[in-house]
């Protein structure tokens, strides 16, 4: 189609075209009078075009005169000398450029910010005018603007710090709150690598640099995180936690870093505080082990030592009832001590495993020094958990029965045998000592060994039943039981 | 077989026990030692078979170094008599070769078979010997 070529040489056409442009334009000439204007950039400013044509810009468009800060004018005018001097086009830096609140009486203006580019119109060689084109990016900047509020309010409530780190240059970023958790400075700076890692121990220095090491080559943008610590000037330590993302510009470029830290010290000293607790704990644990193992060698000691000086006098006593009274008071020392014996050797502190205890008992009577003939004592124990308390007199009472039985049943008697039996029936424990002698002499007087019994069992809150039998004569003491 | 005991206990009443036991079980008493020094003086004289070893001795001495020093130097082995027999002790002591172990209190009727079982393993050697 032929027509087409006539359509774009009109200047009606282009003219048309300026007006319909999607984007924002001003023309100016190179005084900055505004020779025409399109209809988004009226749009977008809130203006109307026969309000603007022949006015100087900056008439048309002052500086806020509530913002002591706006700096709008400044910039433009700058940006466009720059453009007639080089005869190139010039983007300039978002800026913050109020306008005018159309049709307010009370010159109010309205907060927005810019992208701004400037472009000169060339005609052979010469600039004849400026188009000056705008976006107007402040549903950007302002939802920028409130991203940046969120985060420092982030920053405030967890003290977080925000840092960068770039391999390429080999800098720091550091926001405020990250320079000052490493003392680098009191604001925001761009630090050499050095100069942040100086403050860094050397094993957690090199841990970072792996870190970073690690993900310079990797395809995807992964989490980074470690923990550090970093030396303060005053030569405190601080536990700093990081955590950030690999971000990569272009595929081949190194990659940068962007981090954010916590300062943990706090939470690691109380770590630190509990681990020595701890600490402290198990060797309080292992004194106590040590001082109850001294304490029952010193008991088992003191006893063996009080039995052998019952022993020694007892085997220095002329023959008869002193040496006799002197060996059984012996014999019930020994019976004491050998509970502390079990005691301390099953590691328990208040209870004894009393079936082995008694058999251990009987074997130490049978083989007792007393002066009578061989005697075979049985011993068929049930496998009880004893308190120390009801152990001991429960050792004394066995002690005292298996020597009687000794003494006066089987006195004279050869090859006859001894049993000893404990059992459980309901609450109670049942002990039972039973020989096959002669039985208990009618006329036998009761004697200590008898009378330390009788008070045994009021101690132990136990009932004993004795029996004559044929032959023989056993002793049943029922003593109430709980299970430890 | 008559044993030449060594009692090495720093308690005289615990010592004049064993004694008495010692010598009731037909042996014979080489001497009574209280701690390191005087063990190793009546040994040295006495050349006793076998050493009843207290582990706890007089002066903060320890039974552990008189067991070593008899072992090491004239080859006589312990029976130790403590009441203080830790695993960790008795692996302590296995380098001196230990008869046997006793607690306390001391049953006269295991020192009886231990210094028995040490004459049979005493009469077996000279036996293989000859």
């Amino acid at each position: 189609m032929t027509g087409s070529k006539t359509s774009n040489d009109d200047p009606k056409v282009g003219a048309a075209a300026f007006h319909a442009a999607p984007h924002g334009y001003l023309l100016l000439d190179n005084d900055f009078y505004i020779v025409d204007v399109n209809q988004r950039y009226t749009e977008l400013t809130q203006t109307r075009r026969e309000d603007l044509v022949g006015v100087g810009l900056f008439d048309a468009f002052p500086d806020n005169p509530q913002d002591p800060m706006a700096d709008g004018v400044n910039n433009l005018r700058q940006s466009l000398e720059v453009v007639l001097n080089t005869q190139k086009p010039h983007t300039m830096a978002v800026q913050k450029y109020d306008i005018p609140v159309r049709d307010s009486t009370d010159g109010r203006f309205e907060e927005r910010y810019w992208q701004p580019l400037n472009t000169p119109v060339l005609r052979n060689g010469e600039v004849i005018g400026l188009i000056h084109h705008v976006e107007d990016v402040t549903t950007e900047m302002l939802y920028r603007r409130d991203q940046a509020i969120r985060l420092r309010t982030a920053q405030r409530l967890q003290e977080l710090a925000f840092w960068e780190f770039d391999p390429s240059t080999d800098t720091v970023f550091a926001s405020k709150p990250f320079a000052v958790m490493h003392g680098l400075s009191d604001q925001e700076a761009t630090f050499s690598a050095d100069a942040f890692f100086v403050s860094i121990p050397p094993e957690d220095r090199n841990a970072i640099v792996g870190a970073f090491d690690m993900e310079i080559p990797e395809a995807g943008d992964k989490p980074i995180a470690f923990t550090y610590r970093a030396i303060q000037p005053d030569g405190c330590t601080r536990w700093i936690s990081s955590h950030g993302e690999v971000v990569r510009e272009t595929r081949d470029a190194l990659p940068r870093f962007m981090m954010v830290s916590m300062d943990i010290t706090t939470a690691k000293r109380r770590e630190h505080k509990l681990a020595q607790a701890v600490d402290e704990r198990d060797l309080l644990l292992a004194q106590k082990e040590a001082l109850l193992a001294e304490v029952n060698h010193r008991i088992k000691n003191s006893l063996q030592l009080v039995s052998s000086i019952l022993k020694t006098d007892a085997r220095r006593a002329q023959a008869g009832e002193i040496r006799e009274r002197l060996e059984r008071a012996a014999a019930r020392v020994r019976a004491v001590t050998s509970v502390h014996e079990v005691l301390y050797r099953s590691n328990e502190i208040a209870s004894v495993e009393f079936g082995i205890y008694l058999r251990e008992l009987c074997k130490a009577l049978e083989a007792g020094e007393a002066t009578h003939a061989p005697v075979t004592v049985h011993c068929d124990p049930i496998d009880v958990q004893l308190h120390a308390d009801e152990a001991i007199p429960l050792a004394l009472m066995v002690n005292e029965l298996v020597t009687n039985s000794i003494k006066h049943g089987l006195s004279g008697v050869e090859g006859d045998a001894i049993t000893v039996k404990t059992s459980l029936d309901g609450q109670d424990l049942v002990l039972q000592v039973a020989d096959n002698g002669t039985g208990k002499p009618g006329d036998a007087k009761p004697g200590q060994g008898s009378f330390i019994i009788e008070g045994l069992v009021v101690q132990l809150g136990a009932k004993m039943v004795t029996a004559e039998c044929s032959p023989g004569y056993s002793v049943t003491i029922r003593i109430p039981y709980e299970a430890v | 077989m008559t044993l030449n005991v060594l009692i090495v206990e720093d308690d005289f009443f615990i010592a004049l026990d064993l004694e008495d036991l010692v010598r009731g079980l037909g042996h014979q008493v080489a001497g009574v030692a209280r701690d390191v020094e005087g063990c190793k003086a009546t040994a040295a004289t006495e050349v006793p078979d076998v050493a009843l070893m207290d582990l706890r001795l007089a002066g903060g001495s320890s039974g552990i170094d008189a067991s070593r020093w008899l072992y090491d130097t004239l080859k006589v082995r312990c029976i130790f008599v403590s009441g203080n027999l830790d695993d960790a002790t008795r692996a302590e002591l296995a380098p001196v070769d230990p008869i046997a172990f006793i607690g306390k209190p001391i049953l006269p009727h295991l020192l009886e078979n231990e210094l028995s079982n040490f004459c049979t393993q005493q009469l077996l050697k000279s036996d293989q010997r000859q």
